[in-house]
Protein backbone atom coordinates (compact mmCIF):
# COMPACT_ATOMS: atom_id res chain seq x y z
CA UNK A 1 0.00 0.00 0.00
CA UNK A 2 2.79 2.23 0.79
CA UNK A 3 4.05 2.52 -2.57
CA UNK A 4 1.10 2.51 -4.45
CA UNK A 5 -0.02 5.59 -2.27
CA UNK A 6 3.31 7.43 -3.19
CA UNK A 7 2.21 7.20 -6.61
CA UNK A 8 -1.08 8.80 -6.19
CA UNK A 9 -1.92 12.58 -5.67
CA UNK A 10 -2.14 12.83 -1.85
CA UNK A 11 -5.52 12.42 -0.70
CA UNK A 12 -6.36 16.02 -0.02
CA UNK A 13 -5.21 17.41 -3.47
CA UNK A 14 -7.84 14.49 -4.67
CA UNK A 15 -10.62 15.57 -1.87
CA UNK A 16 -10.24 19.05 -3.14
CA UNK A 17 -10.95 18.50 -6.47
CA UNK A 18 -14.25 16.60 -5.36
CA UNK A 19 -15.72 19.05 -3.71
CA UNK A 20 -15.38 21.48 -6.77
CA UNK A 21 -18.61 20.99 -9.17
CA UNK A 22 -16.17 21.44 -11.89
CA UNK A 23 -12.77 22.18 -11.59
CA UNK A 24 -10.73 24.22 -13.73
CA UNK A 25 -8.15 21.70 -14.32
CA UNK A 26 -10.35 18.84 -15.11
CA UNK A 27 -12.23 21.02 -16.97
CA UNK A 28 -9.71 21.99 -19.73
CA UNK A 29 -7.93 18.83 -19.31
CA UNK A 30 -7.70 16.20 -21.47
CA UNK A 31 -6.98 12.67 -20.42
CA UNK A 32 -3.87 12.83 -20.82
CA UNK A 33 -3.62 15.83 -18.25
CA UNK A 34 -5.91 14.12 -16.17
CA UNK A 35 -3.16 11.15 -15.83
CA UNK A 36 -0.77 13.94 -15.89
CA UNK A 37 -2.20 15.25 -12.84
CA UNK A 38 -1.80 12.00 -11.02
CA UNK A 39 2.07 11.12 -12.47
CA UNK A 40 3.62 14.28 -11.95
CA UNK A 41 2.06 17.63 -11.35
CA UNK A 42 4.79 19.59 -12.93
CA UNK A 43 3.55 18.90 -16.00
CA UNK A 44 0.49 20.82 -15.64
CA UNK A 45 2.50 23.30 -17.03
CA UNK A 46 2.34 21.50 -20.62
CA UNK A 47 1.17 24.10 -23.33
CA UNK A 48 -2.56 24.27 -23.36
CA UNK A 49 -2.59 24.45 -26.67
CA UNK A 50 -1.60 20.79 -26.53
CA UNK A 51 -5.31 19.78 -25.58
CA UNK A 52 -6.82 21.40 -28.49
CA UNK A 53 -4.88 19.02 -31.01
CA UNK A 54 -6.82 17.17 -33.35
CA UNK A 55 -8.14 13.70 -31.92
CA UNK A 56 -5.25 11.90 -34.14
CA UNK A 57 -2.00 13.29 -32.05
CA UNK A 58 -3.32 11.65 -28.97
CA UNK A 59 -1.54 8.46 -29.75
CA UNK A 60 1.63 7.03 -27.32
CA UNK A 61 3.65 9.51 -29.30
CA UNK A 62 2.21 12.60 -28.17
CA UNK A 63 5.11 13.58 -25.97
CA UNK A 64 8.10 12.11 -27.49
CA UNK A 65 9.36 13.84 -30.91
CA UNK A 66 7.10 11.50 -33.05
CA UNK A 67 8.19 9.26 -35.32
CA UNK A 68 11.64 8.20 -36.45
CA UNK A 69 12.19 10.32 -39.73
CA UNK A 70 12.57 6.76 -41.54
CA UNK A 71 10.09 4.62 -40.25
CA UNK A 72 7.78 3.08 -42.18
CA UNK A 73 5.69 0.98 -40.12
CA UNK A 74 5.73 2.76 -36.36
CA UNK A 75 3.61 5.63 -37.79
CA UNK A 76 1.44 7.22 -35.30
CA UNK A 77 -2.37 5.67 -35.45
CA UNK A 78 -4.46 7.59 -37.80
CA UNK A 79 -7.83 7.58 -35.96
CA UNK A 80 -9.76 9.73 -38.45
CA UNK A 81 -9.48 7.25 -41.17
CA UNK A 82 -8.55 3.93 -39.68
CA UNK A 83 -11.14 0.98 -41.23
CA UNK A 84 -12.20 -0.01 -37.31
CA UNK A 85 -14.01 3.09 -36.49
CA UNK A 86 -17.05 4.09 -38.20
CA UNK A 87 -16.55 7.57 -39.59
CA UNK A 88 -19.92 7.96 -41.49
CA UNK A 89 -23.82 7.45 -40.04
CA UNK A 90 -24.07 4.28 -42.97
CA UNK A 91 -21.20 2.70 -41.46
CA UNK A 92 -22.03 2.47 -38.13
CA UNK A 93 -25.66 1.48 -38.80
CA UNK A 94 -24.09 -1.28 -41.02
CA UNK A 95 -23.40 -3.19 -38.70
CA UNK A 96 -25.50 -6.50 -39.03
CA UNK A 97 -25.13 -7.01 -34.76
CA UNK A 98 -27.49 -4.17 -34.38
CA UNK A 99 -31.21 -4.04 -33.96
CA UNK A 100 -33.42 -3.42 -37.00
CA UNK A 101 -34.66 -0.48 -35.80
CA UNK A 102 -31.49 0.69 -33.88
CA UNK A 103 -30.26 0.36 -38.18
CA UNK A 104 -33.02 2.37 -38.76
CA UNK A 105 -32.45 5.27 -36.52
CA UNK A 106 -29.78 8.07 -35.85
CA UNK A 107 -26.54 8.26 -35.02
CA UNK A 108 -24.14 11.04 -33.31
CA UNK A 109 -20.39 12.18 -33.33
CA UNK A 110 -19.22 10.59 -29.67
CA UNK A 111 -15.38 9.43 -28.67
CA UNK A 112 -15.16 7.05 -26.36
CA UNK A 113 -15.86 8.56 -23.11
CA UNK A 114 -18.68 10.07 -24.51
CA UNK A 115 -20.47 6.72 -25.98
CA UNK A 116 -19.67 5.67 -22.34
CA UNK A 117 -21.27 8.71 -20.46
CA UNK A 118 -24.30 8.06 -23.20
CA UNK A 119 -24.66 4.12 -22.03
CA UNK A 120 -24.82 4.61 -18.30
CA UNK A 121 -27.14 8.06 -18.51
CA UNK A 122 -29.36 5.11 -20.86
CA UNK A 123 -29.07 2.89 -17.99
CA UNK A 124 -30.03 5.15 -15.87
CA UNK A 125 -32.93 6.51 -17.56
CA UNK A 126 -34.27 3.32 -18.05
CA UNK A 127 -34.38 1.28 -14.43
CA UNK A 128 -33.74 3.00 -11.34
CA UNK A 129 -31.96 0.44 -9.63
CA UNK A 130 -28.66 1.50 -11.66
CA UNK A 131 -26.47 3.43 -9.27
CA UNK A 132 -23.05 4.76 -10.42
CA UNK A 133 -20.55 5.67 -7.77
CA UNK A 134 -16.90 5.59 -7.15
CA UNK A 135 -14.08 8.30 -6.94
CA UNK A 136 -14.51 12.35 -8.21
CA UNK A 137 -17.55 10.36 -10.76
CA UNK A 138 -20.06 13.41 -9.26
CA UNK A 139 -18.44 15.89 -11.22
CA UNK A 140 -17.84 14.36 -14.00
CA UNK A 141 -14.91 11.91 -13.96
CA UNK A 142 -11.39 12.16 -13.97
CA UNK A 143 -12.12 11.30 -17.61
CA UNK A 144 -15.43 13.01 -17.92
CA UNK A 145 -17.09 9.30 -18.34
CA UNK A 146 -19.57 10.65 -15.50
CA UNK A 147 -20.13 14.59 -17.16
CA UNK A 148 -23.71 15.78 -15.99
CA UNK A 149 -24.88 12.10 -15.12
CA UNK A 150 -24.91 13.75 -11.01
CA UNK A 151 -27.37 16.95 -11.97
CA UNK A 152 -29.63 14.87 -14.43
CA UNK A 153 -30.31 11.94 -12.05
CA UNK A 154 -29.54 13.33 -8.45
CA UNK A 155 -26.48 13.18 -5.98
CA UNK A 156 -28.17 9.40 -4.58
CA UNK A 157 -27.62 7.72 -7.58
CA UNK A 158 -24.31 8.91 -9.07
CA UNK A 159 -22.12 9.90 -5.78
CA UNK A 160 -18.56 10.04 -4.61
CA UNK A 161 -17.35 7.41 -2.19
CA UNK A 162 -14.59 7.80 0.51
CA UNK A 163 -10.98 6.86 -1.04
CA UNK A 164 -11.24 3.04 -0.62
CA UNK A 165 -11.33 0.82 -3.44
CA UNK A 166 -11.96 -2.46 -0.97
CA UNK A 167 -14.61 -0.60 0.48
CA UNK A 168 -16.29 0.86 -3.18
CA UNK A 169 -16.49 -2.88 -4.35
CA UNK A 170 -17.57 -4.27 -1.13
CA UNK A 171 -20.26 -1.23 -1.26
CA UNK A 172 -21.05 -2.14 -4.79
CA UNK A 173 -21.62 -6.34 -4.28
CA UNK A 174 -23.67 -5.50 -0.93
CA UNK A 175 -26.34 -2.89 -3.69
CA UNK A 176 -26.20 -5.72 -6.13
CA UNK A 177 -27.10 -9.13 -3.71
CA UNK A 178 -30.12 -6.65 -2.73
CA UNK A 179 -31.04 -6.56 -6.36
CA UNK A 180 -29.91 -3.48 -7.45
CA UNK A 181 -27.60 -2.56 -10.87
CA UNK A 182 -24.61 -0.57 -9.11
CA UNK A 183 -22.02 0.47 -11.86
CA UNK A 184 -18.67 0.81 -9.59
CA UNK A 185 -15.84 2.38 -11.07
CA UNK A 186 -11.93 1.97 -10.12
CA UNK A 187 -9.86 5.54 -11.12
CA UNK A 188 -7.47 3.26 -12.61
CA UNK A 189 -7.22 -0.34 -13.13
CA UNK A 190 -3.97 -0.62 -11.30
CA UNK A 191 -5.77 0.48 -8.28
CA UNK A 192 -8.24 -2.26 -8.52
CA UNK A 193 -5.81 -4.58 -6.10
CA UNK A 194 -6.81 -3.66 -2.79
CA UNK A 195 -10.60 -4.79 -4.30
CA UNK A 196 -9.00 -7.95 -5.50
CA UNK A 197 -10.69 -9.97 -2.30
CA UNK A 198 -13.58 -8.83 -2.94
CA UNK A 199 -13.67 -9.55 -6.59
CA UNK A 200 -12.63 -12.94 -6.15
CA UNK A 201 -13.74 -14.35 -3.28
CA UNK A 202 -17.16 -12.51 -2.83
CA UNK A 203 -18.50 -11.20 -6.04
CA UNK A 204 -16.79 -14.23 -8.10
CA UNK A 205 -18.36 -16.67 -5.88
CA UNK A 206 -21.49 -15.36 -4.57
CA UNK A 207 -24.01 -17.08 -6.39
CA UNK A 208 -21.95 -20.42 -6.26
CA UNK A 209 -22.09 -20.24 -2.60
CA UNK A 210 -25.63 -19.35 -2.17
CA UNK A 211 -26.55 -22.46 -3.97
CA UNK A 212 -30.56 -22.99 -3.92
CA UNK A 213 -31.10 -19.97 -2.14
CA UNK A 214 -30.65 -18.43 -5.16
CA UNK A 215 -29.07 -14.93 -4.09
CA UNK A 216 -26.43 -13.54 -6.49
CA UNK A 217 -24.75 -10.07 -7.28
CA UNK A 218 -25.47 -10.09 -11.20
CA UNK A 219 -26.03 -6.97 -11.03
CA UNK A 220 -22.71 -5.49 -10.52
CA UNK A 221 -20.77 -3.66 -13.11
CA UNK A 222 -17.34 -3.05 -12.27
CA UNK A 223 -16.06 -0.04 -14.72
CA UNK A 224 -11.66 0.73 -15.12
CA UNK A 225 -9.96 2.69 -17.18
CA UNK A 226 -6.63 0.24 -18.25
CA UNK A 227 -3.73 0.54 -21.07
CA UNK A 228 -0.64 2.61 -21.94
CA UNK A 229 -1.47 5.99 -22.51
CA UNK A 230 1.56 7.13 -23.24
CA UNK A 231 3.51 8.21 -20.11
CA UNK A 232 1.55 6.54 -17.48
CA UNK A 233 4.28 4.09 -16.52
CA UNK A 234 4.15 1.51 -13.59
CA UNK A 235 0.57 2.56 -11.83
CA UNK A 236 -1.43 4.26 -14.96
CA UNK A 237 -0.48 1.78 -17.46
CA UNK A 238 -1.72 -1.39 -16.57
CA UNK A 239 -4.02 -4.08 -18.35
CA UNK A 240 -5.35 -6.87 -15.47
CA UNK A 241 -7.00 -8.46 -17.95
CA UNK A 242 -5.72 -11.82 -17.40
CA UNK A 243 -5.90 -12.04 -13.72
CA UNK A 244 -9.79 -11.64 -14.27
CA UNK A 245 -10.21 -14.32 -16.63
CA UNK A 246 -8.67 -16.66 -13.98
CA UNK A 247 -11.95 -16.05 -11.72
CA UNK A 248 -14.53 -18.37 -12.68
CA UNK A 249 -18.07 -15.96 -11.77
CA UNK A 250 -16.95 -13.00 -13.39
CA UNK A 251 -17.08 -11.64 -16.95
CA UNK A 252 -14.43 -9.60 -18.17
CA UNK A 253 -15.22 -7.51 -21.41
CA UNK A 254 -12.88 -4.75 -22.84
CA UNK A 255 -13.90 -2.55 -25.81
CA UNK A 256 -12.41 -1.64 -28.56
CA UNK A 257 -14.10 1.99 -30.09
CA UNK A 258 -17.00 4.21 -28.80
CA UNK A 259 -19.76 1.99 -30.83
CA UNK A 260 -18.70 -0.57 -29.48
CA UNK A 261 -18.35 0.14 -25.62
CA UNK A 262 -22.04 1.73 -25.55
CA UNK A 263 -23.44 -1.91 -26.67
CA UNK A 264 -21.31 -3.57 -24.70
CA UNK A 265 -21.13 -2.06 -21.05
CA UNK A 266 -25.54 -1.63 -21.76
CA UNK A 267 -24.97 -5.78 -22.20
CA UNK A 268 -22.95 -5.88 -18.77
CA UNK A 269 -25.28 -3.39 -16.68
CA UNK A 270 -28.15 -5.94 -18.26
CA UNK A 271 -26.26 -8.82 -17.35
CA UNK A 272 -27.21 -10.76 -14.45
CA UNK A 273 -23.38 -11.79 -14.24
CA UNK A 274 -21.10 -9.38 -12.28
CA UNK A 275 -18.75 -7.94 -15.00
CA UNK A 276 -15.67 -6.49 -15.05
CA UNK A 277 -15.71 -3.69 -17.78
CA UNK A 278 -11.77 -2.15 -18.88
CA UNK A 279 -12.04 0.58 -21.20
CA UNK A 280 -8.68 1.67 -22.67
CA UNK A 281 -7.80 5.27 -21.43
CA UNK A 282 -5.86 5.64 -24.86
CA UNK A 283 -8.86 5.81 -26.95
CA UNK A 284 -10.88 7.54 -24.24
CA UNK A 285 -10.13 11.00 -26.76
CA UNK A 286 -8.57 9.58 -29.57
CA UNK A 287 -11.31 7.19 -30.94
CA UNK A 288 -14.20 8.85 -32.67
CA UNK A 289 -16.92 7.65 -34.90
CA UNK A 290 -20.44 7.70 -35.31
CA UNK A 291 -22.65 5.97 -32.68
CA UNK A 292 -26.34 5.04 -32.65
CA UNK A 293 -28.06 7.78 -30.54
CA UNK A 294 -30.82 4.46 -29.22
CA UNK A 295 -29.94 1.93 -26.60
CA UNK A 296 -28.67 -1.03 -28.20
CA UNK A 297 -26.73 -4.07 -27.05
CA UNK A 298 -24.02 -5.93 -28.22
CA UNK A 299 -23.32 -9.72 -27.96
CA UNK A 300 -21.34 -10.98 -24.73
CA UNK A 301 -18.81 -13.96 -25.12
CA UNK A 302 -19.32 -13.30 -28.92
CA UNK A 303 -16.21 -12.07 -30.73
CA UNK A 304 -16.04 -10.38 -34.01
CA UNK A 305 -14.31 -10.73 -37.32
CA UNK A 306 -13.26 -7.31 -38.48
CA UNK A 307 -11.87 -8.11 -41.55
CA UNK A 308 -11.87 -11.47 -43.75
CA UNK A 309 -9.04 -13.05 -44.75
CA UNK A 310 -7.58 -16.82 -45.72
CA UNK A 311 -3.43 -16.92 -44.84
CA UNK A 312 -3.07 -15.08 -40.98
CA UNK A 313 -5.33 -15.29 -37.98
CA UNK A 314 -4.58 -12.43 -36.11
CA UNK A 315 -6.13 -12.31 -32.49
CA UNK A 316 -6.72 -8.99 -30.22
CA UNK A 317 -8.64 -6.77 -28.32
CA UNK A 318 -8.92 -3.21 -26.96
CA UNK A 319 -6.14 -0.41 -28.39
CA UNK A 320 -3.65 -2.73 -30.10
CA UNK A 321 -6.73 -3.56 -32.53
CA UNK A 322 -5.30 -0.24 -34.23
CA UNK A 323 -1.54 -1.38 -34.21
CA UNK A 324 -2.81 -4.42 -35.84
CA UNK A 325 -5.25 -3.09 -38.99
CA UNK A 326 -1.66 -1.11 -39.70
CA UNK A 327 0.13 -3.88 -39.57
CA UNK A 328 -2.04 -6.05 -41.79
CA UNK A 329 -2.50 -3.04 -44.18
CA UNK A 330 1.31 -2.70 -44.27
CA UNK A 331 1.88 -7.05 -45.09
CA UNK A 332 -1.06 -7.24 -47.31
CA UNK A 333 1.04 -4.55 -49.14
CA UNK A 334 4.36 -6.49 -48.92
CA UNK A 335 3.94 -9.88 -49.02
CA UNK A 336 3.34 -11.32 -53.03
CA UNK A 337 5.33 -14.46 -52.67
CA UNK A 338 3.46 -16.80 -50.20
CA UNK A 339 -0.39 -16.60 -50.82
CA UNK A 340 -2.98 -19.31 -51.32
CA UNK A 341 -6.25 -18.72 -53.37
CA UNK A 342 -5.33 -15.26 -54.34
CA UNK A 343 -3.91 -12.19 -52.78
CA UNK A 344 -2.15 -12.56 -49.24
CA UNK A 345 -4.41 -11.42 -46.68
CA UNK A 346 -5.19 -11.45 -43.46
CA UNK A 347 -8.09 -12.30 -41.15
CA UNK A 348 -8.35 -9.53 -37.86
CA UNK A 349 -10.84 -11.07 -35.08
CA UNK A 350 -11.73 -8.78 -31.62
CA UNK A 351 -12.40 -11.06 -29.04
CA UNK A 352 -14.41 -8.06 -27.07
CA UNK A 353 -14.77 -10.92 -23.68
CA UNK A 354 -11.69 -11.48 -22.94
CA UNK A 355 -14.04 -14.77 -20.34
CA UNK A 356 -15.88 -16.21 -20.94
CA UNK A 357 -14.30 -16.10 -24.20
CA UNK A 358 -15.56 -17.16 -28.10
CA UNK A 359 -13.48 -20.17 -28.52
CA UNK A 360 -15.67 -21.22 -31.82
CA UNK A 361 -15.03 -18.26 -33.64
CA UNK A 362 -11.84 -18.52 -33.27
CA UNK A 363 -11.03 -22.14 -33.93
CA UNK A 364 -13.00 -21.49 -37.02
CA UNK A 365 -11.00 -18.76 -38.39
CA UNK A 366 -7.86 -20.92 -37.55
CA UNK A 367 -8.59 -23.83 -39.27
CA UNK A 368 -9.39 -21.21 -42.41
CA UNK A 369 -6.20 -19.76 -42.12
CA UNK A 370 -3.80 -22.31 -40.53
CA UNK A 371 -1.53 -19.58 -38.68
CA UNK A 372 -2.36 -17.35 -35.40
CA UNK A 373 -0.72 -14.32 -33.74
CA UNK A 374 -2.43 -13.11 -30.51
CA UNK A 375 -1.57 -9.43 -29.75
CA UNK A 376 -2.00 -8.11 -26.28
CA UNK A 377 -0.72 -5.14 -24.43
CA UNK A 378 -0.09 -6.96 -20.87
CA UNK A 379 2.84 -9.51 -20.55
CA UNK A 380 3.41 -12.25 -22.22
CA UNK A 381 3.51 -15.09 -19.94
CA UNK A 382 0.27 -16.56 -18.50
CA UNK A 383 -1.61 -13.52 -20.75
CA UNK A 384 -4.75 -14.05 -23.19
CA UNK A 385 -2.14 -15.18 -25.59
CA UNK A 386 -0.96 -18.41 -23.42
CA UNK A 387 -5.12 -19.37 -23.18
CA UNK A 388 -5.70 -19.12 -27.60
CA UNK A 389 -3.21 -20.81 -28.09
CA UNK A 390 -3.72 -24.02 -25.70
CA UNK A 391 -7.37 -23.85 -26.89
CA UNK A 392 -5.83 -23.82 -30.48
CA UNK A 393 -3.67 -26.81 -29.63
CA UNK A 394 -6.06 -28.76 -27.70
CA UNK A 395 -8.75 -28.90 -30.59
CA UNK A 396 -8.01 -31.81 -32.65
CA UNK A 397 -9.73 -30.06 -35.67
CA UNK A 398 -7.48 -26.75 -35.36
CA UNK A 399 -4.34 -28.30 -34.34
CA UNK A 400 -3.99 -30.52 -37.61
CA UNK A 401 -4.32 -27.84 -39.51
CA UNK A 402 -1.35 -25.39 -38.14
CA UNK A 403 1.23 -24.61 -40.55
CA UNK A 404 2.85 -22.72 -38.20
CA UNK A 405 3.37 -22.12 -34.10
CA UNK A 406 0.94 -20.09 -32.62
CA UNK A 407 2.87 -16.49 -32.00
CA UNK A 408 2.23 -14.23 -29.40
CA UNK A 409 3.35 -10.48 -29.34
CA UNK A 410 3.06 -8.66 -26.20
CA UNK A 411 4.43 -6.70 -23.00
CA UNK A 412 7.46 -8.23 -21.85
CA UNK A 413 7.38 -9.73 -18.70
CA UNK A 414 7.85 -6.17 -16.54
CA UNK A 415 6.40 -3.61 -15.42
CA UNK A 416 5.50 -1.00 -17.75
CA UNK A 417 8.39 1.70 -17.78
CA UNK A 418 7.45 5.41 -17.99
CA UNK A 419 11.00 6.24 -20.07
CA UNK A 420 10.89 2.77 -22.50
CA UNK A 421 7.50 2.44 -23.20
CA UNK A 422 7.83 2.61 -26.71
CA UNK A 423 9.63 -0.64 -26.89
CA UNK A 424 7.45 -2.51 -24.59
CA UNK A 425 3.47 -2.32 -26.28
CA UNK A 426 3.12 -4.60 -29.14
CA UNK A 427 3.99 -1.68 -31.79
CA UNK A 428 2.97 -2.25 -35.64
CA UNK A 429 6.44 -3.17 -36.45
CA UNK A 430 6.58 -6.34 -34.02
CA UNK A 431 3.10 -7.57 -35.12
CA UNK A 432 4.34 -7.07 -39.17
CA UNK A 433 7.56 -8.68 -38.37
CA UNK A 434 4.97 -12.06 -36.11
CA UNK A 435 3.38 -11.91 -39.64
CA UNK A 436 6.29 -12.09 -42.00
CA UNK A 437 7.81 -14.86 -39.51
CA UNK A 438 4.23 -16.94 -39.06
CA UNK A 439 4.28 -17.01 -43.02
CA UNK A 440 8.15 -18.03 -43.37
CA UNK A 441 7.71 -20.72 -40.79
CA UNK B 1 -30.11 -4.00 19.45
CA UNK B 2 -33.62 -2.73 19.53
CA UNK B 3 -32.47 0.83 19.92
CA UNK B 4 -29.72 0.60 17.36
CA UNK B 5 -31.99 -0.93 14.62
CA UNK B 6 -34.39 2.25 15.85
CA UNK B 7 -31.47 4.47 15.25
CA UNK B 8 -30.92 3.18 12.30
CA UNK B 9 -33.81 3.17 10.46
CA UNK B 10 -35.34 6.68 11.59
CA UNK B 11 -34.10 10.15 9.85
CA UNK B 12 -32.76 9.01 7.19
CA UNK B 13 -31.19 6.39 9.08
CA UNK B 14 -27.68 6.43 10.35
CA UNK B 15 -24.86 3.97 10.92
CA UNK B 16 -24.31 2.60 14.84
CA UNK B 17 -21.55 0.03 16.10
CA UNK B 18 -22.38 -2.18 18.95
CA UNK B 19 -19.62 -4.04 20.33
CA UNK B 20 -20.19 -6.97 21.92
CA UNK B 21 -17.75 -8.60 24.30
CA UNK B 22 -17.73 -12.59 24.77
CA UNK B 23 -15.40 -14.70 25.36
CA UNK B 24 -14.75 -18.14 22.68
CA UNK B 25 -15.26 -20.76 24.84
CA UNK B 26 -14.78 -23.64 22.22
CA UNK B 27 -11.85 -24.33 19.82
CA UNK B 28 -11.58 -22.17 16.93
CA UNK B 29 -13.00 -24.57 15.08
CA UNK B 30 -12.58 -28.40 14.45
CA UNK B 31 -8.97 -27.99 13.11
CA UNK B 32 -8.02 -26.04 15.78
CA UNK B 33 -6.82 -27.07 19.65
CA UNK B 34 -7.05 -24.13 21.56
CA UNK B 35 -5.16 -25.54 24.50
CA UNK B 36 -1.88 -24.83 22.58
CA UNK B 37 -1.94 -21.36 22.61
CA UNK B 38 -4.38 -20.58 26.18
CA UNK B 39 -4.52 -22.45 29.54
CA UNK B 40 -7.81 -24.25 30.25
CA UNK B 41 -8.41 -22.35 33.20
CA UNK B 42 -9.12 -19.41 31.68
CA UNK B 43 -11.70 -21.24 29.63
CA UNK B 44 -13.26 -23.16 32.69
CA UNK B 45 -13.38 -19.97 34.21
CA UNK B 46 -15.88 -18.42 31.75
CA UNK B 47 -17.77 -21.45 31.12
CA UNK B 48 -18.93 -21.60 34.58
CA UNK B 49 -19.11 -18.19 35.24
CA UNK B 50 -20.23 -16.05 33.18
CA UNK B 51 -21.75 -18.37 30.44
CA UNK B 52 -24.80 -16.85 28.45
CA UNK B 53 -27.11 -19.96 28.62
CA UNK B 54 -26.76 -20.22 32.17
CA UNK B 55 -27.10 -16.75 33.12
CA UNK B 56 -30.30 -16.89 31.33
CA UNK B 57 -31.49 -20.05 32.73
CA UNK B 58 -30.76 -18.41 36.11
CA UNK B 59 -32.85 -15.51 35.35
CA UNK B 60 -35.70 -17.74 33.75
CA UNK B 61 -35.82 -19.15 36.79
CA UNK B 62 -35.99 -16.41 39.02
CA UNK B 63 -39.06 -15.52 37.37
CA UNK B 64 -40.45 -18.61 37.61
CA UNK B 65 -41.04 -19.61 34.26
CA UNK B 66 -38.19 -22.59 34.24
CA UNK B 67 -37.44 -24.97 36.47
CA UNK B 68 -35.60 -28.46 36.79
CA UNK B 69 -38.35 -30.65 35.15
CA UNK B 70 -38.72 -28.13 31.97
CA UNK B 71 -34.91 -28.53 31.85
CA UNK B 72 -34.70 -32.13 32.07
CA UNK B 73 -37.45 -32.07 29.21
CA UNK B 74 -36.01 -29.51 26.81
CA UNK B 75 -32.43 -31.48 27.07
CA UNK B 76 -34.21 -34.81 26.39
CA UNK B 77 -36.23 -33.23 23.20
CA UNK B 78 -33.30 -31.22 21.46
CA UNK B 79 -31.40 -34.05 21.94
CA UNK B 80 -33.87 -36.41 20.10
CA UNK B 81 -34.72 -33.99 17.77
CA UNK B 82 -31.29 -33.24 16.63
CA UNK B 83 -29.66 -36.86 16.45
CA UNK B 84 -33.22 -37.64 14.37
CA UNK B 85 -32.43 -35.22 11.65
CA UNK B 86 -28.80 -36.30 11.97
CA UNK B 87 -29.02 -39.60 10.87
CA UNK B 88 -31.60 -38.24 8.27
CA UNK B 89 -29.18 -36.26 7.09
CA UNK B 90 -26.74 -39.01 7.08
CA UNK B 91 -28.55 -41.24 4.86
CA UNK B 92 -29.40 -38.91 2.21
CA UNK B 93 -27.78 -38.57 -0.81
CA UNK B 94 -25.46 -35.83 -1.98
CA UNK B 95 -26.49 -33.33 -4.26
CA UNK B 96 -26.03 -34.58 -7.90
CA UNK B 97 -22.55 -34.07 -9.51
CA UNK B 98 -23.81 -31.08 -11.58
CA UNK B 99 -23.84 -29.04 -9.31
CA UNK B 100 -20.36 -28.88 -9.16
CA UNK B 101 -20.96 -27.05 -12.39
CA UNK B 102 -23.85 -24.74 -12.18
CA UNK B 103 -24.37 -21.36 -10.42
CA UNK B 104 -20.62 -20.20 -11.03
CA UNK B 105 -22.53 -17.81 -14.33
CA UNK B 106 -26.20 -17.52 -14.12
CA UNK B 107 -26.25 -19.66 -17.43
CA UNK B 108 -23.82 -22.35 -17.57
CA UNK B 109 -21.14 -21.81 -20.38
CA UNK B 110 -20.27 -23.29 -22.99
CA UNK B 111 -16.26 -24.03 -21.47
CA UNK B 112 -18.36 -25.28 -18.36
CA UNK B 113 -21.01 -27.30 -20.21
CA UNK B 114 -17.65 -28.95 -22.24
CA UNK B 115 -15.94 -29.77 -18.75
CA UNK B 116 -19.24 -31.72 -17.39
CA UNK B 117 -19.08 -33.17 -20.26
CA UNK B 118 -15.70 -34.33 -20.39
CA UNK B 119 -16.24 -35.51 -16.36
CA UNK B 120 -18.81 -37.38 -17.69
CA UNK B 121 -16.80 -39.33 -20.25
CA UNK B 122 -13.59 -39.83 -17.85
CA UNK B 123 -16.59 -41.29 -15.33
CA UNK B 124 -17.74 -43.35 -17.87
CA UNK B 125 -14.35 -44.96 -18.88
CA UNK B 126 -12.87 -45.27 -14.99
CA UNK B 127 -15.82 -46.42 -13.41
CA UNK B 128 -14.08 -48.37 -10.82
CA UNK B 129 -12.06 -45.27 -9.86
CA UNK B 130 -15.12 -43.30 -8.51
CA UNK B 131 -17.81 -43.87 -5.75
CA UNK B 132 -21.01 -42.21 -7.47
CA UNK B 133 -23.59 -43.95 -5.74
CA UNK B 134 -23.61 -41.66 -3.01
CA UNK B 135 -24.60 -38.69 -5.45
CA UNK B 136 -27.81 -38.17 -6.58
CA UNK B 137 -28.40 -39.17 -10.14
CA UNK B 138 -25.33 -40.48 -10.21
CA UNK B 139 -22.90 -39.69 -13.17
CA UNK B 140 -26.22 -39.55 -15.36
CA UNK B 141 -26.93 -35.55 -13.54
CA UNK B 142 -23.98 -34.62 -15.86
CA UNK B 143 -25.88 -35.37 -19.55
CA UNK B 144 -27.01 -32.29 -20.77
Amino acid sequence: MKATSVSRVPRVLRAAASSQPCPPLFAAASPTAASQFFVAPRRRQQSPSLFSAPPSSVSRRAYSSGAPPNARLNLPIDYGTTPLLAHTSQAALSNPELPAEIRGGATKRMNLYQAVNDAMSIALAEDESVLLFGEDVAFGGVFRCSMNLKDTYGDERVFNTPLSEQGIMGFGIGLAAEGMRPIAEIQFADYVYPAFDQLVNEAAKFRYRDGGNGRHVGGLTVRMPCGVVGHGALYHSQSPESLFTHIPGLRVVLPRSPMQAKGLLLAAIRSNDPVVFLEPKILYRAAVEQVPVDAYELPLSKAEVLKEGADVTVVSYGQPLYNCMSAIKQAEADFTEKSKDGPFSVELIDLRTIYPWDKETVLRSVRKTGRCIVVHESMVNQGVGAEVAATIQEDSDTFVRLEAPVMRVAGWSTHMPLAFEKFTVPDVARIYDAIKTSMQY
Amino acid sequence: MAQARKMALQDGGKPVLLECLSYRVGHHSTSDDSFAYRAKVEVEDWKRRDNPISRLRKWMEARGCWDDSKEKDARETIRKDILKTFNEAEREKKPPIRALFEDVYEELTPDLHAQMKQLKNHLDKYPEEYDVGEYEGGKSSLES
